[in-house]
């Protein structure tokens, strides 16, 4: 009421102001460390949702069907509650994907501030953009499993057309309740944190934390695609009026749910109460964060950022050394060390080498949790525990081909431009040798620790030797044509044409992972056929090195323009 | 000496700079000048191998530049218009970054490094990531940068764009100084009395085509006119500014 009666009070000036900051910030959900819908907007967002929607009514027909047959004696709130988890849980994905932007950031403040926009329209239009956004995923995602719900459910229960809709009207409400809770949990999430750490700090574990609530929300996501709700174990746990019921989030929504319906189980209204406490809840106290927060970060803001360097002359003195035994050409030196400070210092770019590595570890923990079936065997030597390094290094270095292309600085590449080498060689092998030092051989040392552990470390020696051979071989394969200098090209996003190739990516994968963990298997157990395997990898490398270097590298031009494809292909060839 | 031959340089058909001839000798400061879109920027990015022609030809010591690029590209230094530097970097960063590109051996680059710095009043910034940089501060890092490699050929777009008062004071009296020393000065600026006073010669583009070119001093005694602004506002300002002024003001003051 509080709120409803500050905005109805609101002149219409302000109301104006608000509706167009509300599209402001909606659209920069669209545009973040992340996610980048600059193009197309419109047509991706239908694209996703679409996806989700279909996937959605799968999930709920397969869940469903056997109430054709059974009829629903009160125990569909099984699968409601399962519908709604699942839902909660991409809903989280998605908040971890807009982690940068659910807060008002640096640029909105700048941008914005020295306009005459008040701050209270700012946070109130701030949270509306929010509100939309779950409300547009909420409905666009559930929009047609509402339809497979209605369709097996209400009949069972009443005859009536008005009790029908009143179905779709809670199960859309509940879905609803379920987004605000789980959106607005991670957005308080990041408020309290930042409130109780400070900026400075939150920043630091903020990658982290992101990755980490991406791991287990692709792992969620994942697992509940396969898994069916657990039925049994949902009714005794009903049966036994058990605590779990009343601390799983999901239960909330589902009693809200079912209370909706007319369903005066006591134990539904006692989570109908729990529902509307995290329907309502959670948004107040973002905006509330939002606001006490916003004097602190202005601070913050206006604070410039003086980095002094410490331990100057040990730094200097192992990067020489560094630089003298592996970086020997002036070219080298400066793509690898301008690689390195990008990534450690670009958001963007780390947290998109972060995402990717974020899905390898949630695919890891499927296969883990496919894979061996006791503590015993995920301890011995097995395929499952071999493949995770290549699983690891695929994604790594698919997500670096993918983020050295978007450029830091649009127009800063004269830099680059006026001081070309004519001998290109030197520009890959810095990218490439900065991909090791800075990716692969910090990766395989921390597997090493951990295989060390498993195995023992000759072992985990061995297995780690053959992961980075192997990922070596590949990060030649995937830079092979490339032709432009990391982070400074413009960059036309789509060429990888998913759409089309998204089968070929997936067999390749499961090609790389599963062949090469079973050609592993087969040849640890001989080291002598290990010693052969790194004898025939290497010599692919060198042939593919001397094959680049000689009759690739030396014709080629840098690429520093991309141009999009023509709009139209014809058979005519180009004169 | 540096010889612009003929060159045109089209965007699609629209012509930027068109037929425009002239040479810069060793010691000589050539100051460029021209209004908004008159194609100074465009003519100073084919001067630095940035852009290819489409008609002409950019000749260095009788050599068409073309001919060896990257040879060419090695005795020039540039500064550009916009502050188009990554922002991520320290100034000790993209100067370590630069020089490294340009092959000055490691010893030599960091201790130039570190007196650039110094002298530009940057040492205790350097290794601050240049986003959170002034205007004038960034501009001193791009001057190191262009400065770095000891360049024959120093090319200035707007070289005092954001600088204080005492540092544009220094950057005027280093581009006397290194024209002295025998480089090639080629001064792009919008700052008609800095370009009197330093530029030994003027040349005034308008809609990418040369409209002037001489010493200012034999500018002014052939015009009759007593400064640089007078001639380039007869020379390129046909509107009554005046006019212009007055109908701005009027446009703020328009309500509905």
């Amino acid at each position: 009421m509080f709120i409803y009666e500050k905005i109805y009070k609101l002149p219409r000036g302000d109301i104006r102001q608000i509706l167009i900051l509300t599209r402001h910030f909606f659209q920069r959900l669209f545009i973040n460390d992340i996610v980048f819908f600059e193009e197309q907007m419109k047509e991706r967002i239908i694209a996703i949702l679409a996806i989700l929607a279909v996937l959605f009514s799968y999930i709920s027909h397969i869940i469903l069907w056997k109430y054709e047959f059974i009829g629903d004696k009160g125990t569909s709130w099984v699968e409601k509650c399962y519908i709604i988890f699942f839902f909660m849980t991409i809903m989280g994905f998605i908040a971890a994907l807009e982690w940068d932007v659910i807060f008002p950031d640096s640029r909105d403040f700048s941008n914005l501030l020295p306009l005459p926009v008040k701050i209270r329209n700012l946070f109130i239009a701030k949270l509306a953009s929010l509100c939309l956004f779950i409300l547009l995923f909420s409905l666009g995602i559930n929009s047609l499993s509402t339809f497979v719900f209605f369709f097996y459910l209400p009949k069972w229960q009443s005859p009536s057309v008005l009790f029908s809709l009143r179905f779709v009207f809670a199960h859309l409400i509940s879905v609803l309740a379920a987004g605000f809770f789980i959106f607005f949990g991670i957005g308080l999430l990041i408020g309290i944190l930042t409130s109780l750490l400070g900026h400075k700090i939150f920043s630091l574990i903020s990658l982290f934390l992101r990755s980490l609530l991406i791991i287990v929300f692709v792992f969620m996501i994942v697992f509940l695609t396969g898994i069916p709700p657990l039925r049994s174990s949902f009714l005794l746990f009903r049966e036994s009026n058990s605590l779990f019921l009343y601390i799983f989030p999901p239960m909330w929504f589902t009693g809200l749910y079912e209370t909706l319906l007319g369903n005066n189980d006591p134990l539904f209204s006692a989570l109908f109460v729990f529902a509307v406490l995290a329907f309502v809840v959670p948004p107040l106290a973002f905006y509330l964060i939002e606001v006490l927060g916003y004097r602190r970060y202005i601070i913050k803001m206006q604070e410039v950022k003086k980095r002094t360097a410490h331990f100057v002359r040990l730094k200097k003195f192992s990067l020489n050394l560094f630089n003298s035994v592996f970086l020997r050409n002036h070219i080298q030196r400066a793509i690898f060390h301008f690689f390195g400070k990008t990534l450690a210092r670009s958001m963007l770019h780390k947290m998109r080498v972060a995402s990717y590595l974020a899905t390898s570890i949630a695919v890891i923990l499927i296969i883990l949790v496919l894979g061996p079936r006791s503590i015993q065997e995920l301890s011995d030597v097995n395929k499952t525990l071999l493949s995770i390094p290549l699983v690891l290094s695929i994604f790594l270095l698919i997500g670096i081909r993918a983020v050295v292309n978007i450029p830091t600085s649009n127009g800063a590449n004269w830099v680059f431009k006026l001081t070309e080498a004519t001998d290109k060689k030197n520009y890959f092998s810095g990218l490439k040798k900065g991909i090791f030092f800075f990716m692969l051989f910090p990766l395989f040392l921390l597997l090493f620790l951990f295989y060390s552990f498993l195995w023992g470390w000759q072992l985990a020696f061995y297995h780690c030797l053959f992961g980075m051979i192997v990922s070596l071989l590949l990060m030649e394969i995937l830079f092979v044509n490339y032709r432009k200098i990391p982070f400074a090209c413009s960059y036309l996003p789509g060429k990888a044409k998913l759409h089309l190739y998204w089968m070929i990516y997936i067999v390749s994968f499961l090609i790389y992972v599963f062949l090469m963990s079973s050609i592993e298997y087969k040849i640890l157990n001989s080291p002598s056929s290990l010693f052969i395997f790194y004898g025939v990898v290497l010599i692919i490398i060198v042939v593919l090195k001397v094959l680049q270097n000689h009759f690739i590298h030396k014709k080629l031009e840098i690429l520093y323009e991309e141009t999009p494809e023509p709009a139209m292909v014809t058979l005519i060839p180009d004169e | 000496m540096l010889e612009l031959r003929g060159i045109t340089k089209k965007y699609q058909v629209f012509p930027a700079v068109n037929d425009v001839s002239f040479e810069v000798k060793p010691s000589e400061i050539l100051g460029y000048l021209g209004p908004n879109g008159a194609g100074k920027t465009t003519t100073i990015r084919m001067l630095a191998g940035l852009l290819e022609p489409t008609k002409g030809g950019i000749y260095y010591s009788g050599k068409n530049i073309k001919d060896d690029l990257y040879e060419y590209k090695k005795r020039i230094g540039y500064v550009p218009e916009e502050a188009e530097i990554y922002p991520h970097l320290s100034a000790y960063d993209y100067l370590l970054m630069a020089g490294r590109l340009r092959n000055i051996p490691e010893k030599i680059l960091n201790e130039k490094i570190e007196q650039f710095m110094s002298l530009f009043s940057l040492a205790e910034d350097m290794h601050s990531a240049i986003s959170s940089y002034s205007k004038g501060m960034t501009q001193k890092v791009l001057l190191s940068s262009a400065l770095i490699h000891n360049p024959d050929i120093l090319l200035l777009d707007e070289p005092l764009s954001g600088l204080d008062v005492e540092t544009s004071l220094i950057i005027k009296g280093l581009v006397r100084k290194l024209s002295q020393e025998g480089k090639i000065i080629f001064y792009c600026s919008h700052i008609l009395e800095v370009v009197e006073k330093v530029c030994s010669k003027v040349i005034i583009i308008h809609k990418g085509k040369i409209v002037a070119n001489d010493s200012v001093e034999n500018l002014r005694n052939l015009m009759k006119l007593p400064s640089l602004e007078e001639i380039f506002n007869q020379l390129i300002i046909h509107e009554d500014s005046e006019r212009i002024a007055d109908h701005v003001v009027k446009a703020m003051k328009h309500d509905s």
